[in-house]
């Protein structure tokens, strides 16, 4: 349906922005996807886990194996993340401003 | 019935033999870790791999996708493989003995059209995103009506000429020659006398008229739309005479000649109606307001 491809297309250009809001520590794949989707942003799993790598070879995250249990891959924002991050926090919250003004007394 | 287990495990191999060497083993692992995880105590494992996407799907987000063709170029491509393909298989209808012969010498080899536009479109494509400055948009002069002068008068020269040698073939070759040519050759460059009487003069006078419109186009510099319609009428009066040329008696006095012209100008027919259709919408687009494009917010 026309609607959600829209829908996807719109939530598509934060994704990235949500992935680095919450990896200001070490988290791995799934936890990651649980602590995103318990604060209301869901993303399937076959977006995420390869948006991880992809932004690791980006340099914008960092990442490490853990051994200790069961294997398992963590991530971390790099420097560049971060400086990403503060960057793309401050046009979210532009293009918030600009969009609640855009959309004022539509509701 | 598979386990879990084993559904992750051949799920992840799907998609680490499609990831470049160097990250497969990786990726793997990392992959089939996490799967395990989602799908623990999952009652239908197999629909939810299924919904984390075809294993190609999912190799091409871990990477970047390889784009041969560009999306922007693709409704191009597929249009100009079509066309190809039809008119080299139409043509082929008209050549070939038998059905056999059509499939082995045309059927089949046209398919070489498409490829060669795969090649063709992933250079360019590969071009323009290696060097974009050198691809940044310029008003096309066709589209703004204008035409090159030296171009034009070049093409001029070449028309002008190419009409003489076509009318005087047979005198420039004995010419030429110092009247030593062979009476074949002289024959097979003679107008049969039933043409050279009608249609011939007609044909002539065509060709005298478009090479006047092309000279007035240079003059002016650029296409205007009187230029236009005339340049329609000329090209249907081409057509209408030729294709009587083509059914009518021969054109040469020699039937190899004869032939050889005939197919020329079936060629030339046809070309010259694709060329009047796309003319012809261009100029129904235009008369009808250019659309949205022109007016955008015409109420």
């Amino acid at each position: 349906m026309v609607s959600d491809k829209l829908e996807l297309e719109l939530r598509r250009g934060v994704v990235v922005l949500a992935v680095l809001s919450q990896l200001g520590e070490f988290r791995y794949g799934y936890e990651l996807r649980q602590t995103l989707a318990g604060k209301g942003f869901p993303i399937e799993e076959g977006t995420l886990y390869p948006l991880l790598r992809r932004l690791e070879s980006q340099g914008v995250l960092s990442s490490q194996w853990r051994t200790d249990g069961q294997p398992r891959r963590y991530y971390q924002r790099s420097p560049e993340g971060t400086e990403l991050y503060a960057r793309l926090r401050g046009s979210w919250r532009g293009l918030n401003e600009a969009m609640d003004r855009l959309m004022e007394g539509d509701e | 019935m598979l386990t879990t287990e084993e559904l992750v495990d051949a799920y992840v191999a799907d998609v680490a033999r499609l990831l470049p060497r160097g990250q497969r083993a990786d990726v793997a692992l990392e992959l089939g870790a996490l799967l395990r995880e989602e799908l623990a105590g999952s009652d239908d494992p197999l629909a939810r791999l299924r919904a984390f996407g075809r294993p190609a799907e999912v190799a091409a987000r871990y990477g970047q996708p390889l784009t041969v063709i560009d999306q922007g170029d693709t409704r191009r491509f597929v249009r100009l493989s079509v066309i190809g393909v039809l008119v080299v298989w139409l043509f082929g209808a008209a050549a070939a003995d038998d059905p056999v012969h059509w499939y082995q010498a045309y059927g089949i080899q046209a398919l070489w059209w498409p490829g060669f536009l795969v090649a063709a479109f992933g250079i360019a494509g590969w071009t323009r995103r290696r060097w974009p400055e050198r691809f940044l948009w310029r008003p096309r002069a066709s589209a703004t009506g204008t035409v090159s002068r030296p171009g034009r008068i070049a093409a001029f020269v070449f028309f002008v000429a190419g009409t003489v040698v076509l009318v005087n073939a047979a005198w420039l070759l004995e010419k030429l020659t110092g009247g030593r040519a062979a009476p074949e050759a002289v024959r097979a460059l003679t107008f049969d006398p039933d043409f050279a009487r009608f249609p011939g003069p007609l044909v002539l006078a065509l060709i005298v008229a478009s090479l006047a419109h092309h000279l007035v186009v240079t003059i002016h510099g650029r296409w205007r739309p009187a230029t236009r319609k005339v340049e329609v009428v000329l090209g249907l009066c081409f057509c209408a005479v030729l294709t009587a040329v083509l059914f009518a008696g021969p054109v040469y006095q020699s039937p190899a000649a004869d032939r050889t012209a005939k197919s020329a100008v079936a060629v030339i027919v046809a070309v010259s109606l694709v060329d009047l259709l796309v003319t012809g919408r261009r100029m129904a687009r235009q008369g009808s307001g250019g659309s949205s494009t022109a007016r955008p917010f015409a109420p």
